[in-house]
């Protein structure tokens, strides 16, 4: 009881002085100058003025990337081909509530190119269009599902002075695909087939995604744990490396 | 011992989180309030003429730039005001209303910072009430106080051989003068220093105030010519500190602590007063303007044309209240006349304020004298309750300049009589006299009845004497200082009204349907009024004053 009469007290003696403060004339206001003008203004060196920020943001094309992607599947090999990703902000949002954090959400459009010469993606058709006259058979047989994406990531980042560090996640919506066999021969032409009703994509993905730049151009990594296949373990999960830049 | 330590580390710790929202640097907005818009009573495209050229452009209204100022006091997203006093133009009155709120937003504890690249009488009153003024290195200019420059005609028109009658009512009223004498009578004189010093005074003790020094100290530096250069300003303490405007924009950014200027946030006043809401159509408070010389048809304060919107105003069931806003020298009896009567008929359905500009005398009092209440500031002119009517002849003239003779013939003895080619005999100057004196007595009996007095007493502050405000005040001419705005509150309140929109009457017109509507101002006018009507107009007008001051002409 003693405390909580302290307390109120204490509350009280803090409005008096306060409200006496706040209730002076023009001298408040000429007090306040006088301060001001003593204090002193830290010189930053401020980044480049896409990542200045007011509390809500909005921007397009804020940022692109490229990355190679390592598939994990039953077989999985590291030089099993060389499978990509480009990707492009369209728009983002962002939610700075205080200089060093941001919230930002947005939508990207992503091409994927999934390649794999040991493992045939899911094919319908399978029928030869032409081959190398004087060879039996192909030296190296590439099969290929590549397609557009919608992607939403939502991220959180930590803005350092010129590094930032981000994580967060991507959905995508695979809107798109073509499947493709490619067949090699030593003397370097190739020909191939084309499968126009081949593998789906998985309709709807989603990845785990952190990157580090410094002053707009970093790194990035993706991890996306679903096979994009569906109902198949051809790929069980897929990684990503890659740059980004951010504008 | 430790519960009292307790509490006082406690009370120190309350004190510093209550008072922690007013230190460090400013969080919002700057209100940039550049003066280079004219500030006139009702805004809208201006045309204006003054000694220094002609100037077009949009002005702004002083009722909503008072509304402005006082929603920016209470505005957290607004911190600041930053006041250019460059190009300043706005009558003495609206000035004052103007410095006031400036004071009552720096009280709520928000700094006003004033910038000019020279200061005049005008612009240094209104920036002396920042917190923070600051001049260009290079600027100059001086306080030298009111003045007022009269042209007295009489041997100039002797000269060309027009004669001139003047039949007045008042020893003050002293219109029609510049006519008849070479020189400034004596009750003149008397009249206009009285005013001049009234106004003055006012001014230098509210600047002195400001800045924290005498008025008898300013007002020596003023006689002696000591203020001229920009270091004399500064070292008189009139200012705070001479910048270039880059420095000048890099002090604005350090009060927000920044050093990039993109970061510092601004908004005008024109687009801040775009922001104001509007309130209730169901629930208004009509601002009817009287803004001018006031005639009988043909301009903006037209009777026949005012009073028809009054009438309006009156049928319209949405207004609850109206303030009528009076910023006119007076001018013709009848059409002042005609306003009046509706006023009175206006009284009989809502409350009816009357809130006075830089003038309201003469016919501009009479129009409003009977208001319940009236509220005006120290450097309004008012009262010039007197009448006069000028006849001129220009017969003489034209026969000695154009040798021409006019010959005037009539059915009856007076038939000519106001024709313009000959003087009023004896005989028709006293008619016209009683004609003055009964319409002077009228003007003293509406006064008495709407301010309550005895038709002596207002005899007595009569004559056709112009008051300035602060004088109007002590003798009961007028009730309170008070700005247009809280005119409006009043009538609010008087009404009931919590929420309300405010209706400008008449509504302001963009320059072009002004321009269209320059014709039909000639066909309010009868065809045949040179003919029938004798010449005569009783004129109900203060003095044509014009007060000077550097680089501004304050009418």
């Amino acid at each position: 009881m003693k405390k909580t009469i302290i307390l109120i007290s204490a509350l009280l003696v803090a409005s008096a002085f306060s409200g006496a403060a706040q209730t002076d004339s023009t001298k408040t206001a000429k007090d306040r100058l006088s301060e001001i003008e003593q204090m002193t203004v830290d010189v930053k060196k401020h980044k480049s003025t896409s990542t200045e920020n007011d509390v809500f943001e909005v921007n397009a094309l804020a940022h692109a990337g490229l990355g190679k992607l390592y598939l994990q599947g039953d077989s999985f090999s590291s030089k099993d081909g060389f499978s990509n990703e480009l990707f492009l902000n369209v728009f983002d949002l962002a939610f700075n509530p205080v200089p060093v954090l941001s919230i930002n959400a947005g939508l990207d459009v992503k091409w994927n190119r999934f390649v794999s010469k040991s493992q045939q993606f899911f094919i319908v058709d399978n029928t030869f269009v032409a081959g190398m006259p004087g060879y039996t058979a192909p030296d190296d047989i590439e099969s290929r599902l590549c397609g557009f994406a919608l992607s939403v990531p939502a991220t959180i980042s930590l803005n350092l002075g010129y590094t930032s560090i981000r994580v967060g996640a991507e959905a995508s919506y695979n809107i798109d695909k073509f499947n493709k066999v490619k067949s090699f021969y030593s003397t370097g032409g190739s020909n191939y087939k084309q499968v126009t009703k081949g593998g789906e994509f998985e309709k709807f993905t989603i990845s785990y995604i952190a990157s580090i730049d410094f002053d707009g151009l970093g790194a990035y990594f993706k991890y996306c744990p679903k096979s994009i296949i569906p109902g198949s373990n051809i790929i069980k999960s897929y990684m990503a490396f890659g740059v980004v830049l951010t504008m | 011992m430790r519960r009292f330590f307790i509490s006082v580390c406690m009370t120190i710790l309350a004190c510093t989180l209550a008072n922690g929202a007013d230190t460090g640097f400013l969080k919002g907005k700057i209100l940039k309030i550049d003066m280079q818009d004219v500030v006139a009573e009702r805004g809208g495209n201006s045309f204006q003429i003054s000694l220094s050229g002609i100037n077009t452009g949009s002005s702004v209204s002083l009722l909503s730039l008072e509304r402005a100022l006082e929603k920016a006091a209470e505005d957290d997203k607004i911190a600041m005001i930053y006041l250019n006093t460059d190009h300043f133009s706005a009558g003495l009155a609206p000035m004052e209303e103007i410095r006031e709120y400036l004071k009552r937003f720096s009280a709520e504890g928000k700094p006003v910072v004033a910038y000019g690249a020279g200061f005049s009488n005008a612009s240094y009153y209104i920036a002396s009430v920042a917190d923070r003024v600051f001049l260009y290195p290079k600027g100059s200019g001086t306080l030298n106080g009111l003045g007022s420059t009269q042209f007295f005609l009489k041997d100039a028109l002797d000269t060309l051989g027009i004669e001139v009658q003047l039949i007045r009512h008042g020893k003050y009223k002293s219109a029609g003068e510049m006519y008849i004498r070479n020189d400034i009578s004596p009750e003149n004189r008397e009249q206009y220093e009285t005013m001049l010093n009234s106004i003055w005074g006012c001014m230098v003790e509210e600047m002195a105030a400001s800045r924290g020094i005498e008025a008898a100290t300013l007002k020596g530096w003023i006689d002696n010519l000591e203020i001229s250069t920009a270091n004399t300003w500064l070292e008189k303490g009139l200012i705070d500190g001479l910048k270039y405007r880059d420095e000048m924009e890099e002090y604005l950014c350090h009060l927000f602590g920044t050093n990039n200027p993109e970061k510092v946030k601004t908004v005008s006043i024109k687009d801040y007063i775009n922001d104001l809401k509007k309130g209730p159509s169901s629930k208004k408070i009509a601002v009817i303007y009287a803004d001018g010389e006031i005639t009988r048809t043909g301009s903006e304060v037209a009777g026949e044309k005012l009073s028809h919107q009054i009438a309006k105003v009156r049928q319209d069931s949405t207004v609850k209240a109206v303030v009528f806003r009076v910023n006119s020298p007076g001018g013709e009896v009848v059409g002042a006349d005609m306003i009046r009567r509706e006023i009175e008929v206006l009284q009989k359905y809502k409350p009816v304020i009357a809130s006075y500009g830089s003038y309201a005398a003469s016919g501009g009092y009479l129009i409003s004298a009977g208001c319940e209440k009236i509220f005006l500031d120290n450097s309004t002119l008012t009262g010039s309750i007197g009448v006069f009517g000028m006849i001129p002849s220009f017969g003489k003239a034209i026969r000695k300049n154009l040798k021409v003779n006019p010959v005037s013939l009539g059915t009856n003895e007076h038939s000519t009589m106001g024709s313009g080619m000959a003087p009023l005999t004896p005989e028709e100057e006293a008619w016209y006299q009683q004609e003055i004196e009964g319409i002077y007595d009228d003007f003293v009996s509406v006064v008495a009845d709407g301010r309550k007095v005895t038709k002596e007493y207002v005899d007595s502050i009569a004559q056709g004497r112009v008051w300035a405000g602060k004088d109007a005040l002590r003798i009961k001419l007028a009730d309170e200082k008070a700005t247009v705005l809280e005119a409006v509150q009043y009538a609010a309140e008087r009404a009931g009204l919590g929420n309300y929109r405010i209706q400008m009457v008449p509504e302001v017109k963009s320059m072009f349907q002004q321009i269209m509507d320059g014709d039909s101002k000639k066909k309010d006018e009868p065809l045949v009024k040179d003919l029938l009507h004798p010449g005569f107009n009783a004129i109900a007008r203060m003095p044509y004053i014009t007060i000077n001051t550097p680089n501004s002409i304050l009418k």
